[in-house]
């Protein structure tokens, strides 16, 4: 297998942008990633372009190539990627995939999304699905992981809170994120409920925004290592445990095996913390604490920038903003930029290892899809 | 009585409402819904009845915009079948929240609640504290 290396990264702020098209949002991405890597356009070998909801919300389908054409790259293989939340980083192992194995040697890697429009409801997973028409929209799956959790380890409202604060904290030190406001544990417990233990705060805000990376098997320059990237599905067992996550480890699992490394080398982690609970949850998974004391871990200042293992120094899903697909590339460019030591305020001290995870959809009570990626300097 | 919200998911007969779902012919895994392929070994699934009572394993009240209609704030579960090994996600009785919690018993009911996928008023089950249970 060829050597894989992050290039270049490119963002645009997360927010809301209602003068900005979604090919103008992705677009914008790849031109800073491609003066980030100081590569021209002809470079690029093939590109793989996430967005989960452009044919929901405007009848935008298949929108790699007038996104690519926009930013100048015309002629390449195009592969458009939908995986609910997982859509940006399963294009990531798409195109990882292809450098490690040689079929390329230069691929882009881009995410896109714009949903603060009228027409966004609450994200479900698939309108026909059974759970759906019964109500289990986006937060309610990780709302009954909160209250087994509660139940079952003794977890608090308190310590879910701290999660929070802990992300505002992050969040005010980026300046690409949403929300830039410190803010207290009796503060987001005060915010209105959205689903039970969950208030409002606790729940990752729309954005639009987009993030790209350039992916290359040649060496050198300021080249970060992506040294292995896992994507797998849910085994939908019926009693599977709520409080623990079973597909979400054997997830991690198999990255620390692919990787060569275990959790605690782990320096720097971005995951997926759409709710307070998730991180939580993903803690206990990736094993940077024993199971059942993930809400213990956010609570003791472990998870903060300064802490013995900074989790969402960007400021995660809660505070940059989720943007569906553009969420777990703008993962990576954090953990480049931490990893080259240019993260500014937020960057976390002497990091040479950091740990992406994210997670996309709902089915039968477990997650519809699971990727962790491990980089390295 | 309106149309179910889906069909084959539940039936009602003189008051009692049961759930339905598949049993595989090869290893007996359980499935609901029903689906014609057993997920674990790709074998056929036969239909099945699985019973009207259970437990809740977890649930959660929804307070945003409910999607089908649905009231609001809503109440959704996980329950624990109580006849067979098998756990399903459900509405449950919104206007009886004070005697939700981990563990309680519940039994299938149905009403005329929200709407179908092409907007239309329908049926759906929810589960509703067990008296009888208690």
């Amino acid at each position: 297998m060829m050597h894989v290396g992050v290039a270049g990264i490119g963002l645009t702020p997360f927010g809301r942008f209602p003068d900005r098209s979604l090919i103008d949002l992705g677009a914008s991405a790849v031109r800073a990633a491609l003066v980030d890597a100081e590569i021209p356009t002809d470079a690029i070998g093939a590109a793989y372009v996430a967005n989960a909801l452009g044919g929901i919300l405007f009848g935008d389908t298949t929108i790699g190539q007038p996104l690519l054409r926009r930013a100048g790259i015309t002629g390449i293989p195009v592969v458009n990627v939908e995986n609910a939340c997982t859509s940006g980083s399963t294009a990531l192992w798409l195109a990882w995939s292809a450098v490690a194995a040689g079929q390329v040697e230069t691929a882009l890697v881009i995410g896109a999304e714009k949903m603060c429009v009228p027409q966004m409801g609450l994200i479900n997973s698939g309108r026909s699905e059974i759970d759906t028409q019964l109500g289990l929209v986006a937060p309610a799956s990780f709302a009954m992981r909160a209250m087994r959790h509660m139940h079952v380890f003794g977890t608090t409202a308190r310590q879910m809170a701290s999660v929070v604060v802990k992300s505002r904290q992050a969040g005010a030190l980026n300046p690409g994120a949403l929300f830039r406001r410190v803010e207290t544990i009796e503060g987001v417990l005060a915010a209105p409920m959205i689903a039970t233990p969950l208030t409002r705060s606790q729940c990752c805000p729309n954005a639009d925004g987009a993030a790209a990376i350039i992916l290359t098997a040649r060496r050198g320059g300021r080249s970060i290592g992506v040294d292995t990237v896992v994507l797998t599905s849910g085994r939908y067992i019926n009693d599977a445990d709520m409080a623990r996550w079973d597909t979400d480890k054997r997830t991690a699992a198999l990255a620390y095996e692919k990787a060569g490394i275990g959790a605690a080398e782990i320096q720097v982690v971005e995951c997926h913390d759409a709710f307070s609970i998730g991180e939580i949850l993903h803690c206990e998974s990736l094993g940077l604490c024993p199971e059942g004391e993930g809400g213990r871990l956010a609570e003791s200042g472990a998870t903060a920038l300064g802490g013995s293992i900074p989790v969402n120094p960007s400021g995660g899903l809660l505070s940059r903003g989720h943007p569906i697909a553009a969420t777990s590339v703008a993962q990576i460019c954090e953990l480049v930029a931490q990893l080259r030591g240019e993260a500014g305020p937020r960057q976390v001290e002497r990091a040479r290892v950091g740990l992406a995870q994210c997670m996309g959809g709902d089915l039968a009570g477990d997650t519809k899809s699971c990727t962790v990626a491990v980089l390295s300097n | 009585m309106l149309p179910p919200f889906a069909p084959d998911i539940f039936s009602e007969d003189s008051g009692r409402v049961t759930l339905l779902g598949g049993e595989c012919t090869a290893c007996g895994a359980l499935s609901f819904p029903y689906q014609e392929i057993c997920s674990h070994d790709g074998k056929p699934v036969k239909r099945r009845a699985l019973g009207s009572r259970g437990r809740i394993y977890s649930y959660t009240v929804i307070h945003v915009r409910p999607p089908f209609g649905l009231p609001s704030p809503y109440v959704i579960g996980a329950v624990a079948l109580a006849e067979v090994p098998l756990r399903v996600v459900m509405l449950l009785d919104w206007a009886r929240l004070a005697a939700t919690e981990i563990g309680s018993s519940v039994v299938l009911a149905a009403g005329d609640i929200g709407a179908d996928l092409s907007g239309a008023p329908c049926r759906r089950p929810f589960f509703t504290p067990d008296e009888a249970a208690r």
